[in-house]
């Protein structure tokens, strides 16, 4: 029998982590790993956020771009291809799994209490993080149908199976009760250099805001980002000459840390924008988004734009390679910042919450006072429709290649509309150019696999 | 007029023949020879006398003037008392129950490629090979229809004795970076080896328990003999080019293609895709075309590259083996001692291998009681082969790349780098495949030592007990360098290097008690047996990014790292087994075999496994009452009994946590690896087996067997829930069944004083079905390669085709159409949206019908030979087509002459539906469009040779001869060989190599 037993040298043995909560914390530290992988926030994501929008565009099928994403562009999402949705659902997944063996073995685990309660607040903060994300790519936007609409299984311990989808609203529910929860038990923001690359207390209020206001809970969205904004206030903006997506810049709520450790090179985010030093920069700007940057009078973030594989100037590199070496994607990814915090507060208070549009557009014009040099003819006084249109521009302009973009349009029931003359050569079919906010396709399918292995209830329009 | 002739027959070595008919033809005259061979009867001049004895080949003789004719007779292919190696010991094809064949010397010494078991191929009934045209490079050997899905598929090989690691997983790299397909076989010499005996039912194999379900390949390496020492020296020389081929488009096609496609891709974009409309109207279309005209040259510029990449990648290969063989012993000790060389160059520049081998097989009878040896083989193996014969086409696939490339796109440019040209327009980020394989190095060393050494003691007649040990070392050292300038590792890497190391060490020990004796009728062979293996493997892989120079390509060159792993994956197996067999009066035979398996690769709680085999023959000829002349020999067979197969992963059942790649922010972490399964456990193979073995008139064997192989518990990825975090697990699930007939006939039409003609052919009807599945699994749509066109199904055959129903290009609008099927059926409605179009299932890739063609004749000193080989009923499907016969969809890569002639309003009766760049339409994606037979018939190998006398006193004897391998392919796709590919997916696979050899051996 022992000279049966044979052990791999490369992995370790489950109970060997379960017990411990000097191990445990390692997986945490995993599952930052895993959610900055490339088929999740390391990549899929937000290129997906990205290229479903008006704002980006694959580069013409000559300049052979690579298909990562590609199906999301052009809007081609059946119930059997879902293109990058099923690596996506599977990686949350894993990362929830991972979480749920934090939360579920913590209290038992042999180790000091205080990081017991620090490791389970990181570790409910991230699972709420998560689902929120499943939740707004899964499952259709609280606009539609509000609570009824069908959500996620909730998994939540490692062992047991969930085959049946909730709720919107108990999804939602499960999604602020793991934050709310988180943001009890973690200690107050050192706000140290690099403390921000862990989900902190302000992180989780952060994240709150945003969830809230994809929820539209206007008041509450409104409370946490005014409690980030009271941690973090205007002096943190970067402002017109300050304007670099460094490492940990002054408005890092939090961000995920890309190092040698995590890079993914030419698969990386960065990568996939900027063709610079070998990198893929088959996502560039189109002439809309271009259009969009050139509103203020010296924009920071038009100085972005940069020659593109096509040899014009619609590469719009936000993320930089570190100039010490590391490679291609050799930069964090910013999940939360203050500028949305501003950007949130403005939008729930001009959806009334708080002293209304006037605080909204206060909101708005501290931001834009730090990203322009004529503030005076830039400054926003409009009202109604127009001051939260106002709202969602400078959201496309502040937040591009973040995350939002299409969510954006979809969560405020806004139609997507890409002219033709923009997407030309590009393998788009020309029929699926201009999406209704309500399409199926705006959001991911219940990938096949899962369909076919559990028989999990499929997503209504698929 | 009548005279006595009188002669004596005598055998290969000199030793007279009892018994042997000696008939003057088409006459009932005749005589047999007596004790000492001799023999005496009356004839005319001109008569004919037929020399026969059973499992000797039939000789023709004509009297003439001399009143003596001595004959020597040859032992026959189907000799009866031959005696084969099979599991565990040896066997007389008379007492053998089960299924197994075996094939001797020549026969498997003669392939022109690196390793012994691509000759094989239509040699053997039951056994079919597929073999990539790579130096080294990977076989697909199949013993009976493919017997897993997720599990292992080749059959286990036991060299002298010795269960050997064929496992390829120690190789470096992965898919996308590694020098692909290795064959752990090919550091075995084939010249080397004496004979292979392929154990093809449970009866033959099942003492091989847990690892035989796909059969068990033994070889036997050549052996000393006693008496003066027989020097053998051998050279062979020769050249190979590809044998299958591509017709291309040259540049103008090219550029009208480019051209045509993008303008439809304005009016498609720009016109509402009015295509008649602006077709129709001059004025528009000019100005779209001279629109695309000035697009092309942007890309292309204005002067024609015309280039030929395939005349670049491809190149006459060649072959040289160098061989050395001396045999020979005292009355104590025999000795056989080898050297060999191979060299070869591949029909892919910078592709080849270099072997550089030895073996020593000694053996000595110490005492009466024991006899003790050894088998010693060493070998080195150079390989360059870079990643062109896997799965992935992309920039760093150079074969992939020359085969998609237009000639539009220079290959060389006396500016750039070695003179090479980037491509135009950053296509695959200048992955200029010449400059991929000129200056990157794709390089796996081969160190390997294999041996045993064994003691037999006769302990008491007729018991006797043999300990047996063993030892497989091998080292492989990958060197894997995307170079700077061309590939991924041009731009800011700056060069990419991954240098591996590993190792494997595996010992067996095995011991064997054996008994066989007589009482009376009734004989008995019983055996008794107990094995371990432990096989313990290691590597370390540094992968990093800019490198100091091209030429310096040691770990330390690296600049970077991304990352440094390296891990021990191990093994073990425990056995113990038993056979008895019994026979009355050499008549009834009955066997049975028993096997107990432990093994470290299963479930904690699903450890050991027992296999069993339960055997008979029924040699009818020997009763009297079945006493028919011409029925010289006439057995029946029968066999039942169980085969198992190990999972191929090493540690598959355990839960456990990665590390690797698993850290954030500068500290170490972990993730879950791998769901548990405590109940993983061997895929079981059940096995029954009828056979009949024929000879008549001495002259005409026949062998025909009836198989029925039913795989359960297959060990199977089977998709879980995504919830999990995984997949797939690998689970026992599933049932499948192998079944048909192989048929064997051997025969002599003609054998006349100097002429003989001998033939031989073997047919194999085989059927697949899957029986029982969890899900049925298709593949999901990838954009890089399309839906894969198989299916596993319950009911239908392992590669089953599932495609769109093609229809033809739309006369009206250009689009491809289909025939709308439902739940696989036609609808009867025809489509042009391929999303809508449905699929259904067909054919499959797997022959119904396979085998080989064998003639020999021999004149005086001279033979020629030939093998065919065919198959029929089998489908291919062209996955290539997805990438370059893409109807526009990625325009650059456009070079078959598949694409010529596309739809247009002015083309309305075309073939190939309308170009159009970046096409949207999935016209390209999986559908009959690219469906064809595989049927096939190959001229397989053709020898011609002389055999050489002796000559100067030096030289015993010897031959020198001329030999061509895959020298000719009837089939319908071009571009293709059914035998290279076992799943029927044609893709960028390197070509099958055509190959003409000239050999001499001298024997001293």
């Amino acid at each position: 029998e022992e000279t049966l037993t044979q052990r791999p040298d490369h992995v370790i043995s489950e109970n060997l982590v379960l017990n411990s909560v000097e191990k445990l914390d390692k997986l945490l530290i995993g599952t930052y790993n895993e959610v900055s992988r490339n088929t999740y926030l390391g990549r899929v994501l937000y290129k997906r956020a990205a290229v479903k929008g008006p704002d980006f565009r694959f580069v013409k099928t000559t300049f052979n771009p690579r298909d990562y994403e590609s199906i999301a562009y052009k809007y081609e999402e059946s119930a059997n291809n879902s293109g990058s949705c099923e690596e996506l659902w599977r990686q949350s997944f894993k990362a929830i799994n991972n979480l749920n063996l934090i939360i579920n073995n913590i209290e038992s685990a042999e180790g000091n209490e205080a990081a017991k309660q620090e490791i389970l607040g990181e570790a409910l903060g991230l699972r709420g993080m998560v689902y929120f994300d499943l939740a707004r790519t899964f499952a259709y936007p609280w606009i539609k149908a509000g609570a009824s609409s069908q959500g996620l299984p909730l998994k939540l311990s490692s062992e047991e199976v969930v085959v049946d989808r909730s709720t919107l609203g108990q999804t939602y529910d499960q999604i602020l009760l793991d934050l709310h929860s988180a943001h009890d038990l973690l200690g107050e923001n050192t706000w140290e250099q690099g403390s921000t690359k862990y989900i902190t207390k302000t992180g989780i209020k952060a994240l709150m805001a945003r969830v809230y206001l994809y929820k539209q809970d206007w008041e509450n969205a409104l409370k946490y980002a005014k409690e980030v904004i009271a941690a973090r206030g205007e002096e943190f903006l970067m402002g017109v000459d300050s304007y670099v997506f460094d490492d940990f810049n002054s408005e890092s709520l939090f961000e995920l840390s890309i190092t040698s450790q995590n890079s993914l090179g030419s698969n990386g985010l960065g990568a996939q924008f900027d063709v610079k030093d070998g990198g893929q920069g088959d996502v560039i700007a189109t002439e809309t988004f271009v259009n969009l940057l050139g509103a203020y009078e010296n924009d920071p973030r038009a100085a972005l734009l940069e020659e593109d594989k096509e040899g014009t100037q619609q590469a719009f590199v936000k993320y930089t390679n570190r100039s010490d070496g590391g490679g291609l994607s050799a930069h964090n990814i910013p999940v939360l910042r203050l500028s949305e915090m501003f950007l949130i507060a403005a939008e729930a208070a001009a959806h009334g919450a708080g002293g209304g549009e006037p605080e909204a557009q206060d909101f708005l014009n501290t931001l834009i006072k730090n990203r322009t040099t004529n503030f005076a003819a830039h400054q926003t006084n409009e009202t109604g429709e127009a001051l939260k249109e106002k709202i969602a521009e400078e959201r496309r302009r502040e937040l591009a290649l973040e995350g939002h973009g299409v969510y954006d349009f979809i969560r405020r029931g806004k139609d997507i509309v890409r002219p033709v003359d923009e997407h030309m050569n590009t393998g788009v079919d020309a029929a699926n150019l201009n999406i209704q906010a309500s399409d199926n396709r705006t959001i991911c399918p219940i990938p096949a696999s899962e369909i076919e292995a559990s028989g999990m209830q499929q997503t209504e329009g698929y | 007029q009548e005279k006595n002739i009188t002669g004596t027959v005598t055998d290969e070595n000199g030793m007279p023949i009892p018994g042997v008919n000696v008939i003057v033809k088409n006459t009932t005259n005749g005589t047999q020879t007596n004790f000492d061979g001799e023999y005496s009867l009356n004839a005319e001049v001109g008569d004919v006398l037929t020399f026969s004895f059973i499992g000797m080949k039939v000789v023709n003789r004509t009297i003439g003037s001399s009143d003596v004719i001595n004959v020597e007779l040859e032992k026959s292919a189907e000799s009866l008392d031959e005696v084969m190696v099979v599991a565990y010991g040896s066997a007389n094809k008379r007492s053998f129950t089960g299924a197994a064949e075996t094939v001797t010397n020549e026969a498997v010494t003669r392939g022109a490629t690196a390793s012994f078991e691509t000759a094989l191929q239509g040699k053997i009934s039951g056994v079919n090979i597929s073999t990539s045209g790579q130096p080294g490079g990977k076989s697909n050997v199949q013993i009976r229809g493919v017997g897993s899905i997720s599990g292992s598929t080749q059959p286990l090989y036991v060299l002298d004795g010795v269960v050997i690691n064929t496992d390829s997983n120690l190789r470096a790299g992965d898919y996308m970076t590694g020098s692909t397909g290795y064959n752990p076989l090919s550091t075995i010499n084939s010249a080397d080896i004496k004979s292979i005996t392929v154990l093809k039912d449970a009866a033959a194999s099942s003492l091989y328990g847990s690892r035989a379900a796909n059969g068990v390949v033994i070889i036997t390496t050549k052996k000393g003999k006693r008496g003066e020492t027989e020097i053998v020296l051998g050279v062979e020389s020769g050249w190979s080019e590809n044998l299958t081929e591509e017709n291309l488009i040259n540049n103008e096609q090219f550029k009208d293609l480019w051209i045509e496609g993008q303008i439809n891709q304005y009016i498609q974009n720009g016109e509402n895709a009015e295509f008649k409309r602006v077709y129709a109207d001059n004025n528009l279309f000019s100005t779209y075309q001279n629109q695309a005209i000035s697009d092309y040259e942007g890309i292309y510029g204005t002067t024609n590259a015309n280039a030929d990449w395939l005349g670049a990648i491809y190149q006459t290969g060649y072959l040289r083996k160098y061989n050395f063989s001396a045999r020979g012993g005292n009355e104590k000790t025999s000795f056989y001692v080898s050297g060999n060389y191979l060299d070869q160059a591949g029909t892919v520049i910078e592709t080849g291998m270099k072997r550089y081998s030895g073996r020593l097989n000694l053996e000595n009878e110490a005492k009466d009681w024991i006899t003790i040896g050894a088998n010693l083989s060493v070998a080195k193996s150079e390989r360059d082969a870079a990643n062109i014969d896997g799965a992935y086409a992309g920039g760093l696939n150079p074969l992939y790349m020359a085969r998609v490339l237009p000639p539009a796109a220079p290959i060389y440019d006396p500016n750039g780098y070695g003179g090479y040209a980037n491509l135009p327009n950053d296509i695959e980020k200048n992955a200029n495949p010449i400059g991929v394989l000129k200056v990157g190095k794709y390089e796996n060393i081969e160190f390997r030592v294999r041996g045993d050494a064994f003691a037999k003691f006769q302990i008491i007649d007729p018991l006797s007990f043999k300990t047996t040990f063993g030892i497989d070392q091998q080292a492989i050292d990958e060197t894997l360098y995307d170079n700077k300038e061309f590939g991924a590792g041009g731009g800011i890497w700056n060069g990419v290097l991954n240098r591996v190391k590993s190792e494997v060490f595996q010992y067996t020990v095995s011991n064997i008690l054996n008994y066989n004796d007589t009482y009376g009728q009734h004989g008995f062979d019983i055996l008794l047996g107990q094995e371990s293996q432990v096989s313990k493997m290691n590597s370390i892989n540094v992968y990093g990014y800019d490198v100091l120079d091209s030429e310096l390509l040691s770990a330390s060159s690296i600049g970077s790292l991304w990352s440094h792993t390296g891990y021990a994956e191990n093994y073990s197996l425990l056995s113990y087994f038993s056979q008895v067999a019994y026979n009355f009066n050499r008549k009834y035979y009955l066997s049975s075999s028993i096997r107990r398996d432990g093994s470290s690769r299963f479930g904690k709680d699903a450890r050991w496994g027992t296999f069993w085999s339960l055997s008979g023959a029924w040699v009818a000829s020997e009763e009297d009452f079945i006493d028919v002349d011409g029925i010289d020999y006439l057995k029946f067979r029968a066999s039942y009994g169980t085969n198992g197969n190990l999972p191929p992963q090493y540690y598959a059942a355990l839960a456990f946590f990665e590390t690797d790649g698993k850290g954030y922010g500068g500290e170490s972490g972990l993730s879950y690896g791998q769901l548990q399964n405590p109940d993983l456990s061997w895929e079981q193979s059940k096995n029954f087996n009828v056979g009949m073995d024929l000879n008549l008139f001495s002259e005409l064997d026949l062998s025909v067997n009836y198989f029925h192989k039913k795989t359960q518990d297959l060990l199977l990825n089977v998709p879980v829930s995504p919830t999990t975090g995984f997949l797939t697990q690998l689970q026992n699930y599933g049932e499948m069944v192998n079944e048909g007939w192989e048929f064997e006939i051997g025969y002599t039409p003609y054998s006349h004083d100097n002429f003989t003609w001998n033939t031989s052919a073997n047919l194999t009807i085989i059927d697949n079905e899957i029986t029982k599945l969890k899900n049925t699994i298709v593949s999901t749509y990838s954009s890089r390669y399309g839906q894969d066109p198989l299916i596993i199904k319950e009911g239908e055959s392992i590669y089953s085709f599932y495609l769109r129903d093609y229809a033809g290009v739309d006369p009206e609008t250009g689009m491809a159409q289909y025939h709308v099927l439902e739940d696989g059926n036609r609808t009867g409605d025809l489509t042009t949206d391929a999303q809508a179009a449905g699929f259904g299932i067909f054919g499959d890739a797997l022959q119904d019908l396979q085998g080989g063609f064998f003639n020999e004749f021999n004149y005086k000193s001279f033979s020629l030979d030939f093998l065919f080989t065919f198959g029929v009923g089998g489908k291919v499907y062209d996955r290539t087509a997805f990438k370059r016969d893409d109807d526009g969809y990625a325009p650059q890569y456009t070079n078959t002459v598949a694409q010529l002639n596309p739809w247009n309003p002015n083309n309305t009766d075309a073939t190939v539906p309308i170009r159009i760049n970046g096409n949207p339409t999935f016209s390209n994606d999986v559908s009959t469009r690219h469906l064809y037979d595989s049927d096939y018939l190959k001229l397989k190998n053709l020898k011609l040779s002389y055999k050489l006398p002796e000559m100067w006193s030096m030289i015993k004897g010897g031959s020198v001869y001329a030999q061509g391998d895959n020298l000719l392919l009837l089939t319908e796709l071009e571009g293709y060989d059914p035998e290279a590919v076992v799943d029927g997916v044609n893709f960028f696979q390197v070509p099958t190599a055509r190959t003409l050899m000239l050999g001499i051996r001298l024997q001293f």
